[in-house]
């Protein structure tokens, strides 16, 4: 379980970005953190990570207190993967840059040649272990910066906008390697606005607005609100609105869409 | 490769050794230091700038001149203008250095040249910046040998290692340049009506900007060129032209915002295209208020570029292009590095220039979500190859079917092609 | 404050001839008392001008300015010799500080080109370098946020320092290596190696209030060195 307790920060005196929030992540699912722009996503993940520290309350990983904590100790817990690739890569090979961060952390030689080597396969880049990070694809640069992440074997993984840039075909192959890693037990942190990649893979949402924590619970329930949801600055999701146009119960997945669709039909025939 | 650069791109050398300075003036400040003596990560920067396009001496003279103006623009000196002298000669000589390759040795197969380059560059312009301050401000003696001399050495050196490190990796990136890019296109058939609103889709590497960029009439110099090619816009060859006319016909827009702002207010950048065409002052005045207008920053005209969003700098970008009055406007991915806000109120005005003032809009995406609802016409390419143009129901059913990029069909249309075939 | 900048009541040149014209004059003389009271009417000005920067870098130069006077006590250079250097350099420097805070780049750059006959590809340059630092220390701040999540941080041996910060570098000049090329490409398609004349927007004729103020800054230059 990841705490905040009684959590407040602001960037400046008079701008309190959060305003005493209280919230419990479990760290076994995927928990999407969602709300409109410069409500404080990123400064959330910020403060898990020990990039920000808050001027109130704390956070706390289990029974550890993280929040006073510099990002370099809460790396060995938390990997933080950022939108863009290419403000870390600077190894001359992708085995370097995957081998960095559990260089760092002070672990055997042994450890992390397995772990390199494991987050290295999981992530499809086993193959180009010897190419240059810098002349990948936008696809391979953000599973690598994922791959270097996971090498420090943290509990849990912030992905910060993860698919931003990338083509709908690097989309797929990334979303579903978030899903492998959760179904391994990694628990993820997923920022983003794209509320069809919200509603197909998220367990949780967390909803950010006014300072606070406006809305925890499952996306199902979430979307079901319409009202609600716009008032949070979110949009429907497509299946989502899909289902309320066919009038069918409503669908989260496009797999879960089809399927009500043929139960529908069978039904009407 | 990296020949072909020296014949293509002449912009290459500014662009380069702007970006780098830039990082040399925040290193000067952010950087650690020893006890108080910080190396001179201009030098380093242009000096890897020289190594990486090898430039003449005249323009080796003009970065160190540029170099120069800024130290002194911008250091704490006890002698600010020594500055612009001891650059100029340093990088001159650096670029001689350079140029006769004297110093490209190796050892145990490791090639020291931008070490001893580095740190030749750096004496002369310590040195010379030491002499003057030591002569002008009439220092003592004791203190310019014993201080600022070994000083002087010292930041050579540490400036030396530090080069080395990043150069030989930064020189593949040079000299590779996104291999994804350079994908050659084969045998394409395209034809785009006036005052359409079209769209070429494809995964990243398809060849999406290459061809946008050969229809912009940009990459036929960057590259080898074509083979048994045509290409027309009204009747002007595009491959024959000179770029001063394509300049006239047609305005791009590329993904990478931040590279195409060039000066520090939204004022300047509308006005810096239009001052390069040689307009009037009073005719860029004009103009520039009516683009402003057009793309939704009419008021913010004094406003610093740094200051605004994503969505608001790729819309400046637009304008500056706008402002050039060309017929076509060519967009490379415009809303890839901008938030889905930002992205939809750029596709709106798109909308609103193909509507209203008939401008023909060509846009290169691999995501439709935002363009959908725009376009009558969409082509989708694989491997560098056109694997089908036409109308947008025609070419996403082609899609569908034989599975060129088929992730990129919105979920309601390949919902209600599978209704109809009964698979679900 | 770009607003100021750009109404500032002097032209450009005229703040570049003034700080070429006050330079001269401080390397003329070694007399205390002459270089103090440039001092202080230099100040004046400054404080004048109304800019919040101007009045930051006035801070630091002075700073700057005791500490290279007490280097040279150091090493034993006579009291008079030190101090009248480090007038030196901060009237020299703060002459250009006053020119950079109050004019705009472009404006600068245009006098450059216009008017001292600089080739307008270097003074463009100057504008880019100015125009991308503010965006580059964003992105530094980026990249050591990025590393500090894979466990980078600052060792305590100086020499390990600088070669720990090629992290933070490496990213940062592969990225610019990258964004070259698509700026080359927007510079030519925005008619930047367009032969024909270009226009100079921000360029200004020197009217006959800069021409009165070169007069009187010469004078007082003049007058100052020569009394004492």
């Amino acid at each position: 379980m990841l705490k905040l307790e009684n959590v407040s920060f602001a960037y400046a005196i008079n701008n309190k970005i959060f305003d005493d929030i209280n919230i419990e992540i479990d760290t076994q699912e995927i928990v999407a953190i969602a709300g409109r722009n410069g409500t404080g996503k990123t400064t959330l993940t910020r403060l898990i990570m020990g990039l920000l520290h808050p001027q109130a309350g704390r956070i706390k990983l289990d029974e550890m207190v993280i929040s006073d904590k510099p990002p370099y100790i809460i790396a060995k817990n938390i990997g933080y993967v950022f939108q863009n690739p290419d403000h870390q890569l600077f190894a001359s090979t992708v085995y370097e840059e995957a081998a960095y961060a559990p260089k760092q952390l002070g672990m055997t030689e042994e450890e992390r040649d397995k772990y390199v080597k494991q987050a290295l396969i999981n992530t499809g880049l086993w193959d180009k272990k010897d190419f240059m990070p810098q002349t990948l694809s936008l696809g391979d640069k953000q599973r690598l910066s994922i791959a270097s992440a996971l090498a420090a074997n943290p509990r849990i993984l912030i992905l910060d906008e993860p698919t931003s840039g990338q083509d709908c075909r690097e989309r797929t192959v990334l979303l579903r390697l978030m899903r492998k890693l959760n179904n391994n037990g990694l628990g993820i942190i997923l920022v983003t606005h794209d509320m069809d990649i919200l509603a197909e893979h998220a367990h949780k949402v967390v909803v950010i607005a006014d300072k606070q924590i406006a809305y925890a619970g499952t996306p199902r329930e979430l979307f079901s609100d319409e009202k609600k949801t716009i008032e949070l600055g979110l949009e429907l999701p497509e299946t989502v609105r899909i289902s309320k146009e066919m009038e069918i119960e409503l669908s989260l997945t496009p797999q879960e869409l089809y399927e009500k669709i043929t139960a529908g039909r069978k039904k009407n025939a | 490769m990296a020949k072909k650069y020296h014949q293509g791109s002449d912009l290459r050398w500014i662009t380069i050794t702007t970006l780098l300075l830039a990082i040399g003036v925040i290193l000067r400040l952010i950087s650690p230091n020893i006890g108080g003596i910080s190396l001179n990560w201009n030098i380093v920067m242009y000096v890897t700038a020289i190594l990486l396009c090898r430039p003449t001496l005249k323009q080796g003279l003009g970065i160190g001149i540029v170099s120069g103006i800024i130290a002194t623009m911008t250091s704490k000196a006890a002698l600010p203008y020594a500055n612009l002298l001891s650059d100029p000669a340093a990088a001159w000589s650096c670029a001689l250095l350079v140029k006769t390759r004297i110093f490209n040795i190796k050892i145990s197969r490791i090639c020291i040249e931008p070490m001893i380059v580095i740190f030749i560059t750096t004496f002369i312009s310590g040195g010379i910046f030491v002499s003057l301050t030591k002569i002008v401000l009439a220092l003592p003696m004791s203190l310019y040998l014993y201080a600022m001399l070994p000083a002087v050495l010292l930041v050579a050196a540490l400036g030396a290692l530090a080069g080395q490190l990043f150069y030989f990796p930064a020189a593949r990136i040079f000299n590779s340049d996104g291999s994804e890019k350079n994908f050659l296109l084969k045998n394409i058939n395209l034809n785009i009506s006036k005052g359409e609103f079209f769209v070429i889709t494809g995964v990243n590497g398809s060849g999406k900007s290459t061809l946008l960029l050969s229809l912009a009439g940009a990459r036929p110099s960057y590259f080898a060129g074509f083979k048994d090619s045509q290409l027309f816009i009204d009747d002007i060859d595009i491959i024959k032209s000179d770029s001063a006319v394509l300049n006239k016909k047609i305005g791009v827009v590329m993904a990478d915002y931040e590279a195409q702002l060039v000066t520090e207010t939204i004022n300047d950048e509308i006005a810096f295209s239009l001052e390069n065409a040689g307009l009037s002052p009073a005719e860029i005045i004009k103009k520039r208020a009516e683009v402003l207008q057009k793309v939704g920053l009419k008021n913010l005209g004094n406003r610093q570029i740094t200051s605004l969003s994503g969505g608001q700098k790729q819309r400046l970008v637009l304008a500056a292009i706008l402002a050039m009055d060309t017929e076509v406007l060519v967009l490379d991915e415009p809303v890839a590095a901008v938030d889905p806000e930002g992205a939809r109120e750029i596709y709106d005005l798109l909308y609103k220039l193909n509507k209203h003032d008939n401008k023909t809009i060509i846009v290169v995406e691999h995501d439709l979500k935002y363009v959908m609802d725009m376009i009558s016409h969409m082509a989708v390419l694989e491997n560098g190859q056109l694997m089908f143009t036409g109308e947008k129901q025609d070419c996403l059913k082609y899609m569908y079917t034989n599975k060129v990029y088929a992730e990129v069909i919105p979920l309601r249309w390949k919902i209600r092609w599978e209704m109809e075939q009964g698979l679900c | 404050m770009p607003e100021n900048k750009k109404n500032a009541a002097l032209a450009a040149l005229t703040k570049l001839l003034m700080a070429i014209t006050v330079s001269i004059a401080v390397l003329w003389t070694n007399n205390l008392s002459a270089l103090s009271i440039l001092t202080g009417l230099e100040i004046i000005i400054a404080l004048a001008a109304r800019s919040k920067p101007l009045w930051k870098g006035l801070g630091g130069l002075a700073f700057f300015a005791v500490i290279l006077a007490v280097i040279q006590l150091l090493f034993s250079a006579p009291f008079s010799v030190a101090i009248g250097s480090a007038f030196k350099m901060f009237i020299m420097a703060v002459s250009l500080l006053i020119l950079v805070a109050t004019s705009s780049t472009q404006e600068i750059t245009a006098s450059l080109v216009k008017q001292c006959h600089l080739p307008y590809e270097y003074a463009f340059m100057i504008t880019v370098v100015l125009r991308f630092v503010p965006d580059l220390l964003k992105e530094s701040k980026a990249v050591r946020e990025a590393q500090a999540c894979r466990g980078f941080h600052p060792a305590k041996n100086p020499l390990r320092r600088i070669i720990d910060y090629m992290m933070i570098i490496k990213p940062m000049v592969f990225k610019a290596i990258a964004r070259s090329e698509n700026m080359a490409i927007s510079l030519e398609l925005r008619g930047f190696s367009h032969k024909g004349k270009r226009t100079f927007l921000a360029s200004r004729k020197l009217a006959w209030l800069d021409y009165s103020v070169l007069v009187i800054n010469a004078l007082i230059c003049i007058i100052t060195i020569k009394s004492f």
